[in-house]
């Protein structure tokens, strides 16, 4: 069973990845210093969402969202919901996979090719992905040790060449405009939506709220932390210029024996992305078990295989560009709209809540 | 002939005779002696090779011959012995170097214990040696090893049970445990797995290890095999259960927790910082052992950004004019070492230091002339085995040394990415591992305080991270 400290590093690891890279720059170029307030929304909305998703999933605290979904919706529905939330999630994975790549591609590996990443990237995750729930969990806090170096390296940053001055002036884009990137800064915080299916397993379900919304506030002050590193390090013509500016923060640093920590931590975070991979399969792979009544073992392979079969197509450039949009829109849909809906449904049929 | 198991004695004794060497295969060891006690026959039957011929003489011929009692019980009350019945038991007990008496007119037979005890004497564990703390070890004797333990521990608490394995070697297999301190749920999956393996034929103690195994396909041991009976006491008292197989010096103890193999019992026997920066050493040795290999190679082949420029020179003025890949260099050196290694084990002591001197200097330094390997991978593999070595349990020190090549594999592939990937699922794997159901590594404790203010449950698997 998952104790709280297990639930705590799998939402963290889950929200954390790939975002971190180029977060500082879409929102700068949005709504240049005060990216923070649009990252403070997107907190407030995740949490919301957080407590909707919490409500919904203690109406049954012992069915997954897909078994839940057949008692409320009846199977014909049931059926096709749960299938989307598949489609959804691998969507989400063949997102990830692609910009994971092109990252790795441009950084450390140019020669590699796309494939040749992805299938290791899938071996490594669906590997961890078809272990039990618990054992992820305590995978990923030994993982976690990687956010203390990362935070580390941050500070580490200050003694440089910053201006505070950058932060100014406060406010100076209009509401409608940082609430407008809000989304783009939501789409980093998702990952929550996994308690949806977890929880069967969690130890105490009363305190999961708790638990939750202290891995949104850590994921959030994070993102807040690195956002305001970022800021006052760089200038506006800079921003403009850098899609990674964390990366180039730390090619910025030397030491003694290292240079290039960018190439040495990029290489590292590579666990961190993979393990918001791996929840995405965990999620998917627990759709495929209700909808096709396979192992969930077995359900890994077979979502690792088609993942891996997407993957091996062309990817232009466009393409990415529009799959990145629409899963903007998708997330909310998918992490907000729909359980929400689902919870009136609930309330509605008279389930104690 | 007699066939039926739990046919009986007859009042004959030329049958019974007949019979019972007929069961002992006319073996040509099975001797036989004849003596007359009140005017009877009386009939010594022993395997000469396995029994105390002194003994014999000593505690069974002399009181016979001088008939000191009516009754032959009364004459040889001085010795252990227990009565039988059918010619199974006799044959069984003849096998395990007990003598068979047998009278005349009579269809019980006397079986006394003979058998002679050739033990080796206590000396210090070859393969698990301390500079401070006590120099004694297990022998091949189960009964030996456990008065070790029980000298440590005088507590009624300690509970011995024995149990005999195999259809054929009948070899007999103790499990150790203090009543107090260890978990009834975990002692009973341990009996029940050594239940499993009831009939087996126990040569050596891989097999009861593997019985005990959860994943006997992971490359990491999940008991810790010990020479020393201070670890063996210690892992005691923290509601461990330790296991004997006769003819075997050294005990499995189980459920173990990765931590325990990066210990050595002469940690506790030092100061605290003293303890605390071998501990910490260790865990360097392990890390470097898995590590060391691929990140050069890594940086060798991929990311020679990362070195500042001196440094960086110095790398590319040594792999200069060596002709291989990396990748070739590291296994090549890496089976050079292995090679070293068994060949020096295998050899007698004497010839095994030439080997010492064939590996530093006619290898070491001659393979780096020929420019068939760099002198950086010399180090940097030289640093890796010494890393290895610094384990104190050999089965782990041989398990990381070898794990390293998966890792060197998928850093020649992917650079730091491959290594990462590689670490990523080493993690998982060593975290998915339980010994007889506990959690194999913990995270360290440090979360736990501030996260998680449960009260401790369970007996003993709390303590195995600090051990």
């Amino acid at each position: 069973m998952l104790t709280n400290k297990n639930l705590f590093f799998l939402i963290i690891q889950a929200q954390i990845g790939i975002g971190i890279l180029g977060l500082p720059y879409i929102l700068y170029n949005h709504v240049q210093q005060d990216g923070w307030m649009s990252l403070l929304i997107a907190g407030v909305l995740a949490q919301g969402i957080i407590i909707i998703l919490v409500a919904l999933s203690r109406s049954s605290p012992k069915e997954t969202f897909y078994e839940l979904n057949h008692r409320l919706l009846g199977n014909f529905l049931a059926k096709i919901v749960n299938i989307l939330y598949v489609l959804y999630f691998i969507s989400f994975s063949m997102l990830l996979m692609i910009l994971v790549t092109d990252v790795i591609n441009t950084w450390i590996l140019h020669q590699t090719p796309r494939w040749a990443i992805i299938l290791m990237l899938l071996i490594a995750t669906s590997y961890i992905a078809k272990e039990q729930i618990v054992t992820i969990s305590r995978a990923f806090l030994f993982f976690s040790f990687l956010f203390i170096v990362l935070i580390f390296l941050l500070i580490l940053v200050y003694p440089q060449d910053i201006h505070f001055g950058r932060l100014q002036p406060v406010g100076s884009n209009s509401f409608t405009d940082i609430v407008k990137a809000s989304p783009d800064a939501f789409v980093s915080l998702i990952g929550f939506e996994l308690i949806l299916f977890i929880m069967p397993y969690i130890k105490n379900p009363k305190t999961s709220l708790k638990v939750l919304s202290f891995a949104n506030l850590f994921s959030l002050t994070l993102y807040i932390f690195l956002f305001i590193t970022c800021v006052i390090s760089f200038s506006g013509v800079q921003f403009s210029l850098i899609h990674e500016p964390l990366l180039y923060l730390f090619r910025g640093m030397s030491f003694q024996f290292v240079e290039r920590i960018d190439i040495i931590f990029l290489s590292f975070w590579i666990v961190p992305i993979s393990t918001t991979l791996v929840i995405q399969l965990f999620n998917a792979s627990l759709g495929v078990q209700n909808i096709f009544s396979f192992q969930r073992k077995k359900s890994v392979y077979i979502l690792a295989i088609i993942l891996l079969c997407l993957g091996l197509f062309p990817i232009s450039f466009s393409m990415k560009e529009s799959l990145s949009s629409i899963m903007i829109y998708l997330n909310i849909i998918f992490v907000f709209i729909f359980p929400a809906l689902l919870l009136i449904i609930a309330k509605l049929k008279g389930i104690k809540g | 002939m007699a066939e039926s198991k739990n046919e009986f004695l007859s009042f004959d004794l030329t049958r019974n005779l007949k019979i019972i060497e007929d069961k002992m295969k006319q073996t040509a060891d099975l001797k036989r002696r004849k003596l007359t006690f009140h005017g009877k026959a009386i009939i010594l039957l022993y395997l000469d090779t396995i029994a105390d011929k002194e003994s014999i003489e000593l505690h069974i011929i002399s009181p016979i011959n001088k008939q000191k009692s009516e009754s032959i019980e009364n004459t040889l009350d001085t010795k252990q012995f227990s009565i039988m019945t059918t010619y199974q038991d006799i044959s069984d007990s003849l096998a395990e170097g007990n003598t068979i008496l047998i009278m005349e007119d009579c269809n019980i037979a006397y079986s006394i214990t003979t058998l002679s005890d050739e033990k080796r004497a206590i000396n210090e564990s070859l393969n698990e040696k301390v500079t401070m703390g006590s120099h004694d070890g297990f022998v091949e004797n189960a009964s030996t090893n456990i008065s070790l333990l029980r000298k440590r521990l005088r507590t009624p608490e300690l509970k011995v049970e024995y149990q005999t394995y195999g259809t054929e070697t009948n070899v007999e297999v103790a499990i150790c445990y203090l009543e107090s301190k260890v978990d009834p749920t975990v002692l009973h999956s341990i009996k029940s797995r050594l239940e499993k393996i009831k009939n087996e034929d126990l040569i050596n103690s891989r097999q009861i290890q593997e019985a005990l195994e959860d994943y006997p396909y992971s490359p990491f041991p999940q008991s810790l095999r010990t020479e020393r009976p201070d670890r063996a006491a210690f892992n005691l008292l923290n509601g461990n259960t330790v296991i004997f197989l006769e003819h075997e010096p050294s005990a499995l103890i189980t459920p173990i927790s990765f931590y325990s193999f990066l210990r050595s019992p002469e940690d506790y026997n030092s100061r605290w910082f003293v303890n605390f920066f071998y501990y910490s050493l260790r865990l360097l040795a392990f890390i470097l052992s898995v590590t060391l290999p691929a990140f050069y190679i890594a940086v060798n082949a991929y990311h020679s950004a990362i070195l500042p420029v001196s440094t960086f020179y110095t790398l590319k003025l040594s792999v200069l004019n060596v002709p291989f890949h990396p990748f070739v260099e590291a296994v090549m050196m890496q089976i050079v070492l292995e090679l070293l290694k068994e060949a020096s084990v295998r050899l007698p002591s004497a010839v095994a230091q030439t080997i010492g001197t064939v590996g530093a200097i006619v290898i070491g330094s001659a393979i780096v002339q020929t420019n068939f390997i760099s002198n950086t991978m010399v180090v940097v593999i030289a640093i890796t085995a010494v890393s290895s070595f610094v384990i104190p349990i050999g089965e782990m020190s041989t398990t990381i040394r070898l794990m390293s090549f998966p890792l060197i594999f998928l850093a020649a592939m992917f650079g730091f990415i491959g290594i990462a990937f590689g670490l990523m699922v080493y993690t998982t794997h060593l975290v998915k591992l339980t010994s007889a159901g506990i959690a194999y590594v913990e995270a360290p404790k440090i979360f736990q305080s501030f996260l998680n203010k449960q009260p401790k449950n369970g007996k003993g698997q709390d303590t195995n991270a600090h051990e």
